[in-house]
């Protein structure tokens, strides 16, 4: 069952076109890269089949038939909970709050009882990741790496379909890169999917399909 | 959530302390003064109910030893005296319905009675009292005798319903009801009795070679008015009592009047300082959580990237307020409770008014007006900034940096 259609979507800012027309379709077990230069508009096309920015034209279906787009602001946010988590490019951790807390923030959202409990859950996926003796430190004491895997788990949390990735390597050694995208490539193949955006060559080939920019539509490479 | 609003209150450490401390101190405020006012006016409206006299006739030269409120509400103990002859000559006033004498004795206290404290002991007329008979039942004033007492609500150092003055024993055979005034600190007896206690205490002898022996002497007159002609019957009864010489009028509703009018004032500008300071706090909360959805607009866009709704986030900001509020109402209705005896003894010490406390209703009461008030003020000042959150991007998340 497909988890996510995107038909024809467009947007533009202040006038400026950034993507037209762009049709992806999200089944489980997919991979999915989005590559072009930088400011070209991956992170505006993540963001609008992440459900965080409405496109100007097309549709968006979710994996019940709903048209994502018509939904309010209620249903859009549980639909996100339960279809999407995000990796940002920039890690988005809150610095007050220790790395386990952080981890278990999307479930404050969730209306009704979870069927986990989601500090079992953030513990097992920060062990996971190897942060074990990380859960109560602060984001100020992780480095790059240990808080780009704790961002990492927290799009896991609520155990979504589809996790969309910003450039989720940016910024990280070798092996640090290596370790994010084995888990978010774990993940997916769980029965999940993983939308990316990336510029490094390398990582875009570990996805099964590769989008690139095309003028101003992305287009399977 | 909790979670979410707990480490929003600890990250603003400072504002969020503060904020507590002005709701406390404003609700403190309100609180003390309401309790305050309220067991003020309830005085006034006891003392004016259950006063009893119109006008009072006391001797001419007592307004210069202690002023008509304290003379009224406060028992100070006035020893003053007259001659027990202008009790017929208002009596025979047209309108003078009811006439009846008192006589102040001396304070009392630990160190000669059972009682604790200072209490004043009044004599009363039993066939012509109607003051006392108000407040504890015409049976209770006809059956005082010579070892017999009424007492004010106040009095204690009563056992097995006897007291000790002087080292003898009375028998209380009543007490009366609550009036805010100095009757709740008094012992009532018979008029001939209080006399005779006052006869023989040493420290008086020199306002009896003044004014002769205490037996033919009163402190002040009772005086209740024609209801059919009040001021008619005034107005004759002021005359009278001013052509003695010897007495001066005391008209009740004018000394309550002045009284309510002064204490208006004092507490119109303490309310108005009260409600100038929650203004400021309301401000202060405004302007908190109208910067505070800007300065957090990264975080909060990551909460809607993850899954919170518009009303979440409102829930969230609603959550904080509420925190910061709750604790400072709380805390501010137990000072305002406590700051009431302190504020009280303040005012008594400059001002003289009956005072009667409000009861558990009528306090808990305020408390919820104070508690609903504020609620609903400090709603109305976050109406703009939940609005904000209307606009907030999610995709805004996309583009943040690392949120402190």
């Amino acid at each position: 069952m497909t988890l996510l259609s995107i038909q024809g979507v467009s947007k533009a800012f202040d006038g400026n076109a950034i993507i037209e027309n762009t049709s992806v379709e999200v089944n489980p077990g997919d991979t999915i890269a989005f590559t072009s230069p930088s400011g070209s508009g991956k992170s505006t096309m993540l963001s609008m089949a992440g459900l965080l920015l409405t496109p100007d034209a097309g549709t968006i279906v979710a994996e019940d038939g709903v048209n994502a787009l018509e939904l309010d602001d209620r249903a859009l946010s549980q639909l996100r909970q339960r279809l999407l988590g995000f990796v940002f490019q920039s890690t988005q951790l809150v610095g007050s709050l220790r790395a386990i807390e952080n981890v278990t923030a999307p479930a404050s959202f969730v209306s009704g009882k979870l069927p986990f409990s989601p500090e079992e859950r953030a513990t097992e996926l920060l062990e996971r990741f190897g942060l074990a003796d990380r859960m109560y430190h602060y984001p100020h004491q992780l480095s790059v790496g240990q808080k780009r895997r704790v961002a990492v788990a927290r799009a896991m949390l609520l155990k979504p379909k589809i996790i969309i990735a910003d450039e989720p390597t940016n910024d990280l050694d070798e092996e640090s890169a290596e370790e994010v995208a084995n888990a978010l490539f774990s993940y997916a193949e769980e029965g999940n999917a993983l939308l990316y955006a990336t510029h490094i060559p390398a990582l875009a080939a570990r996805a099964k399909t590769v989008m690139k920019l095309q003028g101003k539509t992305f287009k399977v490479a | 959530m909790r979670q979410l609003i707990v480490h929003s209150l600890k990250m603003h450490r400072v504002q969020s302390a503060s904020i507590i401390v002005s709701v406390a101190l404003s609700v403190m405020i309100l609180v003390t003064f309401g309790l305050v006012y309220g067991g003020v006016m309830q005085g006034l409206d006891a003392s004016e109910k259950q006063g009893g006299a119109d006008v009072m006739a006391i001797p001419s030269d007592a307004l210069q030893y202690i002023d008509d409120t304290e003379l009224l509400y406060t028992g100070a103990p006035a020893a003053v005296y007259m001659d027990e002859s202008i009790v017929d000559d208002i009596a025979s006033v047209d309108g003078a319905q009811r006439v009846s004498p008192q006589f102040y004795g001396q304070t009392l206290n630990q160190g000669c009675c059972s009682t604790t404290g200072e209490t004043r002991l009044i004599g009363i007329e039993k066939e012509t009292d109607f003051v006392v008979s108000g407040l504890v039942g015409e049976e209770a004033v006809a059956a005082l005798d010579e070892q017999s007492v009424i007492i004010g609500s106040g009095v204690d150092g009563v056992y097995d319903n006897m007291l000790t003055i002087y080292d003898k024993k009375y028998t209380v055979v009543g007490v009366m009801a609550e009036t805010g005034t100095g009757f709740d600190a008094s012992i009532v007896g018979d008029i001939d009795m209080v006399r005779g206690i006052s006869r023989s205490m040493e420290g008086f002898a020199h306002f009896w070679e003044k004014h002769g022996d205490p037996s033919g002497l009163v402190s002040c007159v009772m005086i209740d008015l024609d209801d059919n002609d009040p001021d008619g019957a005034l107005t004759r009864v002021n005359a009278k009592i001013n052509l003695s010489g010897v007495a001066s009028p005391l008209v009740r509703s004018e000394v309550v009047d002045k009284s309510r009018a002064q204490l208006q004032s004092v507490f119109l500008l303490l309310v108005i300082a009260a409600a100038l300071m929650a203004i400021v706090t309301l401000l202060q909360l405004f302007a908190r959580f109208y910067s505070s959805v800007w300065d957090r607009k990264s975080e909060l866009a990551l909460y809607r990237a993850v899954g919170a709704s518009k009303t979440d986030l409102r829930k969230l900001i609603v959550g904080e307020v509420g925190a910061l509020v709750g604790v400072g109402l709380v805390a501010g209705i137990v000072l305002g409770f406590v700051a009431q005896a302190a504020l009280l003894g303040v005012m008594q010490d400059g001002l003289a008014f009956p005072y009667v406390s409000l009861g558990i209703g009528p306090a808990i009461a305020l408390a919820v007006v104070v508690v609903l008030a504020f609620a609903l003020v400090s709603f109305v000042s976050i109406v703009v900034p939940l609005r904000q959150i209307g606009q907030l991007d999610p995709s805004a998340a996309m583009q943040q940096g690392d949120i402190d």
